[in-house]
C-alpha cells in the first residue's frame, strides 16, 4: 500500500530547481533510503514531505492526505528528525521531549508514559533530568529522536541523523530505526553514508541535482545499472599468456589488470565458470593465493549512475 | 490556546534559564535605578551664610527680614555678624558657605570653595539686591514709604520666579518634573528594560531559526499562527515578570511611590511589550544575524531613552522635542501621570499617542510577520 506519493513535484530557489520534477511512490513499513551527495536536494524533497516548505509545481500526498491542503492531518502523522540538533539546551532530556509531547497533543497519564517509553527507547532514560549541555555528541542525536518519535508517529522522517558522532551512538542509532520499523512504522532515512543506507534501508532512491535518478532495492539497482560482482585474483605471479588467455574468456565482461600478480574481473555465472578461470591459472603453472568476490556497493552504483562519488558536492 | 500556552511557558521558562538574560533584563534596571537615584538624590542643606548689616535703616530692616522669612530660610541658614571682616573670615575659614554684607555704600559677596553652594546663595541673593534697588529707587520717588511695605510688595511679585532648588526626594525640583530621582529613573528604566524584551524575542526566534528547533516546530501539527503567538507570548510573560520585580523591588526597596493605579501601570507596559515585541518581528524580517538585532536594539533603545530623558533629566527643550518622537517619552509621561495619583483618562493625549505608536509598529510587525518567521 502505497503511503507516501510525491507527484510531479518541483521547488525552486530563484532560479535553482533544488526538487525537479520529482515521483516517488514509498510504501508503508518500508525503510526508504534516500542516498544522494549533499545539496543534491534529499532535505528540500524531506521539508516538502514535512509541510515545511511549498512546493512550485505538483503534489505530496501522505497515507491519502494532501500535505499541501491537509496539513495538520499529514503532519500529526510525521515525526521529523532534523539533520540541526533540534534541541532546547537549557531543558533537560526529559523537558524537551514532555514539551514536544505536549505540542502533539499528549496529556496527562499517557504524556508520561510516552515521555518515559521514548527516552527508554533511545537509551536516555537515566540521563533525563540532565540538560543536553552535558551530553555527547551521539546522546544530543539520541534525544533528538526521541522528540520526534515520542507520539509514535506512523512516518518517521530521519534527515542525516547520524552527522558527527562515533560509531557506538551511530549503531545504537541504526538498531533503532530497525526497532521502530518493526514497530510499524514507516521510514525514510536520507544520508550520505552509503554504508548505513545499504545496511538498514529495504528500498533505496538515489538523488542527484534535484532528480531522483534510480529507486529499487539494491539488486533492482544492480541490474538497473548493470553492475555485477566482481573477482579479485591474486596469483604468484602473472604472465601476459595467462592474462590474455583469461581476457579472451568469453563470459569475462570486464578485465583489469591491477598489479603484476593482480587481476580484476567481472565474470558472468561466476559459480559457474570460475573453475575455467582456475583451470587456465594451472595450465601456466601459476598458483592462485587469494580470490576475493566483490559484490557491487553503492559508492560504485552511485558512481555508475552519475558519473560522481557521493562525497562530491551536487 | 493550550497550545501556546506550552510554548509561551517554554519561551519563559529558558529565558529565566539564561543567567546573563536575568542579569542584564532584571539586575541592570535596579543596579542603574539604585545608582542614579541615589547619585542624584542629595539632601541639600541650607547654605550657611555670614551676613553683615551696616546698614541700620529701611533697607537694613528689609534684609533681615527677607532673610528670615521661610522662603530664603529654606535655602539659607544667616548667621550675623558685626562687621564686613568677620565675615570675610568666616567664608575663608570655612565657618561660612557665603557670605554677604550690606553696607551704606552697597552689597558685597564673598563666595566660597563649593561653585554649587555659591550658586544657590548668589539666586537667593540676587532676589534681595534687585529689591534693594528698585526700593531706593522708589524711596527716591516716595520718601514716606517704610521699608517692610516696599519688602513686602517686591518679595510677593518676584516669590513665583524664585529660582527652585530643592531635594530630589521632596518632589520640587525642577530637573525631575516635580519627581524624586529615583521614582523618575524608575520609570525610565522600566520602560527602557520593557523595551529590551522585544530583543529577546527576537534572540529567541534567530537562535531557533539557527538551531533548528524552530523547524522541529513548524513539522508540528499546530498552525504557524498559534506557534508564533505562544512565542511572543512568552517574550511578552517575561516582560510582565520585569515590570513586576521592577515595580515592587523599587516600591519595597527604594520607596518608590507608584501612585496606585496598578491596573492602568500594567495597561502601560503591556502597551510597551506589545510595541517592543512588533519592533522585533520587524527587525527579524530584514536580518537574520544575532549581532547585527542586538546593534540595532540597543541603538534604538538606547537613543530614545537618551531623547525622552532617560539618562539626563534635563536634555534642553530640542532634545526633548525631539524626544517626543519617542516611544519612551509618552510611556514616562503616562506612568509618571499615574504615579503622581492621575489617571489615565485625565492624560488622554499622551494614553492616545502610546496606543497610536503602539498599534503603527503592530501595523508593521504585521506586514512583515510572514518573512519575519520563514524558516531560510
Amino acid at each position: 500500500m502505497t503511503f507516501v506519493q510525491f507527484k510531479e513535484v518541483v521547488k525552486k530557489y530563484d532560479t535553482k530547481i533544488s526538487v525537479n520534477h520529482l515521483n516517488l511512490d514509498i510504501a508503508q513499513g518500508e525503510i526508504f533510503g534516500l542516498l544522494g551527495p549533499n545539496g543534491a536536494g534529499k532535505s528540500t524533497t524531506i521539508h516538502l514531505l514535512s509541510g515545511l516548505l511549498p512546493m512550485d509545481a505538483g503534489e505530496v500526498l501522505l497515507d491519502g492526505y494532501s500535505v499541501a491542503k491537509r496539513p495538520l492531518e499529514t503532519k500529526s502523522r510525521i515525526g521529523l528528525v532534523p539533520q540541526e540538533l533540534a534541541i532546547y539546551e537549557l531543558l533537560s532530556a526529559r523537558e524537551n521531549v514532555t514539551f514536544f509531547a505536549k505540542l502533539y497533543g499528549l496529556r496527562g497519564n499517557l504524556l508520561k508514559e510516552r515521555v518515559e517509553e521514548a527516552l527508554e527507547f533511545t537509551g536516555l532514560r537515566d540521563f533525563a533530568k540532565d540538560r543536553p549541555a552535558k551530553f555527547s555528541g551521539g546522546m544530543k542525536r539520541r534525544l533528538n529522536i526521541a522528540c520526534a518519535i515520542v507520539h509514535r508517529p506512523k512516518l518517521i522522517i530521519m534527515d542525516e541523523p547520524t552527522v558527527g558522532i562515533d560509531p557506538q551512538s551511530r549503531n545504537h542509532i541504526l538498531e533503532s530505526v530497525r526497532k521502530l520499523n518493526e514497530m510499524g512504522s514507516t521510514v525514510i532515512y536520507t544520508s550520505h553514508y552509503m554504508e548505513e543506507v545499504e545496511a538498514i534501508s529495504t528500498r533505496i532512491g538515489i538523488m542527484d541535482k534535484g532528480r531522483l535518478v534510480a529507486q529499487g532495492t539494491k539488486e533492482e539497482l544492480n541490474i538497473q545499472v548493470g553492475l555485477e560482482e566482481r573477482l579479485m585474483l591474486e596469483t604468484n605471479r602473472l604472465t601476459d599468456e595467462a592474462a590474455a588467455e583469461i581476457r579472451s574468456h568469453p563470459r569475462v565482461t570486464s578485465f583489469q589488470r591491477r598489479e603484476d600478480a593482480q587481476l580484476e574481473l567481472v565474470l558472468q555465472e561466476s559459480q559457474a565458470y570460475l573453475q575455467d578461470i582456475l583451470f587456465i591459472l594451472t595450465k601456466h603453472e601459476l598458483k592462485l593465493q587469494k580470490l576475493t568476490r566483490v559484490e557491487p556497493d553503492l559508492e560504485s552504483l552511485f558512481l555508475a549512475l552519475t558519473g560522481r562519488t557521493l562525497r562530491d558536492k551536487a | 490556546m493550550r497550545i501556546a500556552l506550552e510554548v509561551a511557558w517554554n519561551e519563559a521558562v529558558r529565558l529565566c534559564r539564561i543567567r546573563t538574560v536575568i542579569l542584564m533584563l532584571l539586575g541592570l534596571p535596579l543596579l542603574l535605578i539604585f545608582l542614579l537615584g541615589n547619585a542624584l538624590q542629595s539632601d541639600l542643606e541650607p547654605v550657611r551664610l555670614s551676613v553683615s548689616v551696616g546698614d541700620r535703616g529701611a533697607l537694613g530692616e528689609a534684609a533681615e527680614r527677607y532673610l528670615a522669612s521661610p522662603a530664603a530660610a529654606g535655602y539659607v541658614d544667616a548667621q550675623n555678624r558685626g562687621s564686613e571682616a568677620e565675615v570675610r573670615e568666616d567664608v575663608r575659614s570655612g565657618a561660612a558657605d557665603f557670605g554677604f554684607a550690606l553696607t551704606e555704600t552697597g552689597v558685597r559677596y564673598f563666595p566660597g570653595s563649593f561653585t554649587e553652594r555659591n550658586m544657590i546663595a548668589e539666586s537667593v541673593l540676587n532676589r534681595f539686591t534687585a529689591d534693594a534697588n528698585v526700593r531706593l529707587s522708589s524711596a527716591d520717588l516716595a520718601p514716606g514709604l517704610s521699608g517692610e511695605a516696599v519688602e513686602q510688595s517686591l518679595f510677593a511679585v518676584y516669590a513665583k520666579e524664585r529660582v527652585q532648588i530643592g531635594t530630589l526626594l521632596s518632589r520640587d525640583s525642577v530637573g525631575f518634573d516635580n519627581f524624586s530621582a529615583v521614582q523618575y529613573y524608575s520609570v525610565a528604566y522600566l520602560v527602557m528594560f520593557l523595551l529590551y524584551s522585544g530583543m529577546s524575542a527576537a534572540l529567541s526566534l534567530t537562535e531557533e531559526r539557527e538551531k533548528g528547533t524552530l523547524l522541529r516546530l513548524y513539522s508540528i501539527p499546530v498552525s504557524l499562527n498559534v506557534l508564533l503567538l505562544g512565542k511572543l507570548m512568552g517574550s511578552a510573560l517575561f516582560a510582565c515578570l520585569q515590570a513586576i520585580v521592577i515595580v515592587g523591588f523599587t516600591r519595597g526597596v527604594y520607596g518608590v511611590d507608584w501612585g496606585g493605579s496598578y491596573g492602568a501601570i500594567v495597561l502601560v507596559c503591556a502597551l510597551v511589550s506589545a510595541a517592543a515585541i512588533g519592533f522585533a518581528i520587524v527587525i527579524c524580517s530584514f536580518v537574520r544575524n544575532r549581532r547585527a538585532i542586538e546593534s540595532i536594539f540597543s541603538l534604538v533603545i538606547v537613543a530614545m531613552t537618551f531623547l525622552s530623558g532617560g539618562m539626563i533629566a534635563d536634555i534642553g527643550s530640542g532634545l526633548r522635542d525631539i524626544g517626543k518622537f519617542t516611544i519612551n517619552h509618552w510611556a514616562n509621561e503616562a506612568l509618571r501621570r499615574l504615579m503622581a495619583g492621575g489617571t489615565l483618562g485625565e492624560g488622554w493625549l499622551e494614553a492616545l499617542i502610546l496606543v497610536a505608536i503602539t498599534a503603527t509598529i503592530l501595523a508593521a510587525a504585521a506586514f512583515r510577520f510572514r518573512k519575519a518567521v520563514a524558516l531560510t
